[in-house]
This record gives structure tokens, sequence and C-alpha cells, in this order.
């Protein structure tokens, strides 16, 4: 076997075995880069800011909140409507107590922008549930979970690499789609897979790196041990050092709005959208005002002042944020999370997540037709191949369903329902269970290229009523969100259009192109 | 200078995929045979707007950030390039011509 024939075998069987948990990622992960947006439409009791307000004024607001709820906090934190988030929000910090667990706890609150006052919303995981979804898994073991998501990611990444190899014509191809030709699939799958290539690679291995702590254990116990040795070195590499400790001496702070005018005098310009109070009413309280970044890869570049006198404050520099190691792991994090990102360039991470998602869709679809060539030549039985491509269908199109009914549960589901957001959870698998159920039913009744229409148009329709299902059941509906220029809500219902015309259009070029070769056991319905 | 730096970078994709053969007779309607040389021509202006582009994100957004965008310009500019090449190859040469008007405007104005 050639060097060549032996890397086309690594890369087909690496990309193959856990391709449906790589999809899975993929889709999820992409979710993971609007997480905010899809929890602002998620809580739609959030009210639209309807007044022109100062942050000033928020500022202020929400301190007079935190003076009510957050009498004994270590550190406050004020969120404001700005940039990418739309919350107007308080966060307080309680020390450690015997009721507040060894790390202490932090208390989320959301306000209303017109009013200031508390938002009650409903119970839900939002898009951080998604995004948790794409390495956490659910229902098994966190540990499990890493093992499975890192041992995906090194598949994907020995697959990248072999598939580089045996791409000869690389940059021949760049471009290439032949339609309608034999190696449509293939056309397709390289596209997928070469064209956002950097990003591929950088996903994968930043994405393996930060499991490594899990997936990797034994490397530092052998170096720190097991237990309460392991837990300190963590402690001492992840956990941010407190330049500063709190004296116990209550004095007043200086006015935080005052600070925050000149932050943005300094700022030339820049928005900041968070302010934090470290050790409040202490004599050592640091006020940090979030400057957002308008270079570089880090979100903020924060302003310190010291809390009492109001000077510029330069907290001590932590030694072990500048070694090598932690550096690049802290670049790689940055660049797989994306937080950096402006909106621009966060939809184009999305799409490249996408595109990993239809590499690897387009990989399984490969596989089954290249198998269905074989079989035919050879005339062996298609049973097994019937299977995979039954499950090709759940997975690829009954994933995106799924994810429509996570959607469609957040609304239908009673607001004072028990562990809401669970049954919001519970409702994504229940669905993606059907849908992979779906093609089993009715495989003796259809063809396969029947049973994918009927997923497309199904998955068509659920989308394209998300805005109709707003409209119902809140009163952020698309035309207002328009009309106040709401692009959190309206950039949702939108997307959500978007993805029913992109269902909409592979069903009609499914139904016109592809001949129907017979019903299911013919398996030969989507290969084109 | 998103503007400028994009332009290039399709201006650049649009030169390289005329560099080949195939992409050459579906996008001309005359078809163009061209000599070695020329090729060479098309595929080195071709790289050279593409490093141009990486320098210009370089200037305006930083190191990192301009490596970042660069990944993403390539990839939206090659995206939109093959979908051109393969519904409606014709339009290559406006977006080649589209492309290289938007760069030296944008460059000139620099945005």
């Amino acid at each position: 076997m050639s060097f060549r024939h032996s890397m086309t075998w690594l890369h087909t069987w690496s990309g193959l075995v856990l391709g449906w948990l790589l999809y899975f990622m993929f889709v999820t992960g992409s979710t993971g880069y609007f997480d905010e947006e899809i929890l602002r439409w998620m809580q739609p009791e959030i009210p639209l800011q309807e007044s022109s307000i100062s942050a000033s004024e928020f500022i202020e607001t929400a301190e007079r909140r935190l003076d009510q709820v957050a009498t004994n906090a270590t550190e406050t934190y004020i969120e404001l409507p700005l940039g990418r988030s739309p919350f107007f929000s308080i966060w307080w910090h309680e020390a450690a107590t015997p009721e507040t667990g060894p790390r202490g706890l932090w208390h989320n609150e959301k306000l209303n922008p017109n009013t200031g006052k508390p938002v009650i919303t409903r119970e839900t995981e939002g898009g951080e549930f998604l995004y948790r979804l794409h390495y956490a898994l659910h229902y098994i073991p966190g540990w499990l979970a890493y093992a499975l998501t890192s041992l995906a990611a090194m598949f994907m990444l020995v697959a990248i690499i072999s598939g580089v190899i045996i791409h000869r014509r690389i940059f021949k191809d760049f471009f290439s789609f032949r339609r309608n030709k034999q190696r449509s699939w293939l056309d397709l799958h390289n596209l997928f897979g070469v064209l956002p290539l950097p990003f591929h690679l950088m996903i994968t291995y930043s994405g393996l790196m930060l499991l490594m702590f899990s997936t990797m254990l034994p490397v530092p116990a052998s170096s720190y041990g097991v237990g309460e040795g392991l837990r300190a070195i963590y402690d001492e590499v992840f956990t941010e050092h407190e330049s500063r400790s709190a004296t116990g001496v209550s004095i007043n702070s200086k006015p935080t709005v005052s600070l925050y005018k000149d932050a943005l005098k300094r700022s030339d310009g820049g928005l900041i959208n968070y302010v934090a109070i470290k050790h409040p009413g202490d004599k050592n309280a640091v006020i940090e005002m979030g400057v957002l970044a308008d270079e570089g890869i880090d979100q903020h570049k924060p302003i310190h002042y010291d809390g009492v006198s109001g000077d510029l404050y330069e907290p001590e520099e932590d030694p072990s944020e500048h070694s090598p190691a932690k550096s690049f792991y802290d670049t790689m994090e940055i660049l797989h999370e994306g937080l950096f990102a402006r909106p621009l360039l966060r939809w184009l991470y999305f799409l490249s997540g996408l595109m990993g998602a239809g590499m690897m869709a387009t990989g399984s679809l490969l596989w089954a037709v290249n198998r269905r060539k074989k079989h035919t030549v050879s005339g062996a039985g298609l049973r097994g191949l019937a299977l995979v491509d039954r499950l090709n269908l759940g997975t690829i199109l009954g994933l995106p369903i799924a994810i429509a009914a996570y959607f469609w549960a957040n609304r239908l589901l009673p607001v004072d329902l028990a562990s809401r957001a669970h049954w919001e959870m519970n409702s994504l698998f229940i669905v993606w269970g059907l849908a992979l159920i779906h093609p089993f039913l009715r495989w003796k009744k259809t063809s396969l290229k029947n049973l994918w229409c009927e997923q497309l148009l199904f998955a068509t329709s659920v989308y394209a009523l998300i805005p109709v299902l707003n409209a119902a059941t809140s009163e952020h509906h698309l035309g207002k969100a328009l009309v106040h220029g709401d692009w959190v809500m309206a950039g949702f219902d939108l997307s959500m259009l978007v993805l029913a015309m992109c269902f909409a259009i592979a069903a009609h070029k499914l139904r016109r192109r592809i001949p129907i070769l017979g019903t299911a056991n013919s398996a030969a319905g989507v290969s084109a | 200078m998103m503007i400028s730096s994009f332009s290039l970078c399709l201006l650049g994709l649009c030169l390289l995929s005329l560099a080949t053969k195939r992409n050459r007779k579906n996008a001309l309607p005359n078809f163009i045979k061209l000599s070695l040389l020329q090729t060479r021509a098309l595929k080195y202006f071709g790289f050279a707007c593409l490093i141009a582009t990486a320098l210009v994100l370089a200037g305006a957004k930083g190191l990192s950030l301009g490596l970042v965008y660069l990944a993403a310009w390539v990839t939206l500019a090659a995206l939109t390039q093959a979908l051109l090449l393969s519904y409606q190859p014709r339009g290559v040469p406006l977006l080649l011509g589209a492309s290289l008007t938007a760069a030296v405007i944008s460059l000139a104005l620099k945005v």
C-alpha cells in the first residue's frame, strides 16, 4: 500500500468513526457563537429599551439596586446593554461561607432598561446550553463527555492532516464544485474542508488543547500528584490573582459615574460595557471599567481606578500570565471562543463552523455513495448501508430540526413549569430521537429520497414558523424589532427565515434533480 | 481598511482562479489560450494581492487580529468564487473588474 493510499484509508476512517459526533459538535459549537443573542430571544420578558437612557443613568440605577441586594458583596459587576451584550444586568459575589460553598456564590439579576426594576425571566439555559453541548454533551458524566469529544477532535485533526496529504490537486481544485457530476459530493466535501482550512485546524487543535487537563491527566499528575496538589496548581494557573486584598476598613468609594466619564475620555470613544467593583466600600476598593478593545484579540482593555482616591491604578502583573505556555494556551482559548469577534467576524466564525458541519455531513454521505457503488458492482447486500443511510438522514437533518424544537419548547412550555429549563433540553433530544426513528418507520413505504424531502420540508416549516411563534408569544415580533432597530431579536427571526429558505431550496433541488431509484431498499436516493 | 482588504483578497482569488485552464474556459466567453509566462503572471499577481491583503489587515488591526481576518476574508472570498464559478462562471470577469475598482478606490479613501 502506497503512502497516499494509506493516508486515504486513515482519512476515511478517522473522519467516519466519530463523524456524526463531529457533525453534532460543529453544529452546536457554531450556535455557541451567538449564545447571548439566543438567550435574549429565549427571554422575551426583557423589554425593549424604548427611551434614550445614558450609560451614566444605567450605572446609577444599577448601583441603587446593588445597594439594596448586595450589601455583603465582595465584588459587584454591572453589565451595560452596549456593544454585543443585549442585557442590562447586575452581578454580585458573596464570600465563601458554609451556605455559599467554598468558592462563594455569584448572583445575577437582569434589570428593566427603562425602569431599572428587576425583570423576572423564564427559566432557560438559552444559547449557553447549545454551546456546552459541543464539548460536555448531555445525559452522560462530564469525564466521559470530555473523553469522547477529545477523541473526536483527535480523529478530526488526523483527518484534516491526512486530507491535505491525499488532496493531490488542492490548489487546482480550490474553487471546484462540479454540479451534477459523479464527483459532486467529493467536490462539496473538499470545498467545505479546504476553504475554511485555517479555521478547521485552529478550532480542532485548540479544542483538543482546551480539554487536555481532563484527557491528558497523567501528564500534570506525574509532576503535581492528584487531589489537593493538582487542585492547587490549577488554582494557581487559572484563578485570577487578586492584586489587592480587602482590609476590612470601610470607607466611602469615589462615585462610579465620575470615574466612568473619565474612562470614556481615556478610551478615545471606545465603548465601556461593564463596570466591576472589587471590595466595594473597602479601603482597598478597585473599580474596573471594561473598555471594548479595538485591536488585537483581547475582548477588553480594562482601565483600573483606586476606588477611594479615584486615581488610576495599575494592578500588579501576575508573572505566570507571561509564561510562553500560558500565553499560548490563552491565545488558543481566545481564538477558539471568538469572544473578541465583532458582528461581521462572528458571522464568519459561524459560517466556517457550518462549513465544518457540511464537511462532516458530505463526508458521511460520500462514504455511503462510494459504498453503494462497490456493493452494486459486487452484488453484496445493502442492509448495513441502508442502516447508515437512515442514520445519516436522522443525524444530518434531525439535529437542526431538534434545535428548532428547543426554540419552540422555549415558547410553548408553561412559564411556571417545574424544571422548565430541563424540559426545554429534553425537548431537543426527544425530537431528535423522533427524527432518527422516522426513516426507519417509513423505509418500506417510500424511497430514501422522499424521506430526505419529508425531513427537509419539515425543517423548512419549523424554521419558517419560528418568527410567527415569536409574534404569537411575545411582544417582540419581527416588524416591531425592525422598526425599533432591535437587531438581536430581528436578527434571530431573520436568521430562522434564511435557514428555512436553505432547507426549502435543498428540498426543491433534491426533488427536481435526483432521480428516484426505487424504494427504500435501493438506498440510492441521495447520490448525485 | 476592511473594504480595501476584502477587495484585494477577492481580486487575488479572481486572478488565481483565472490562472487555471478549466476555470478560464468556463469564465471567459472566448477562451484565451495563455502562454506559460502569462499564466504565471496571473498567479504571481494573485498571490501578491493576497500578501497585500495580509499587510493591509495587519496594519489596520494588528498582527494577531489581522491574521484572523485574513483567514476569514479568504474563506468568504473563496466561497464567493466557488459559487460564481459553479452557477455563473461568466460573472468572474465582472467580479474581477469590480474588485479591482473597489480596491483602488477604497485604498485611495483608506476605508
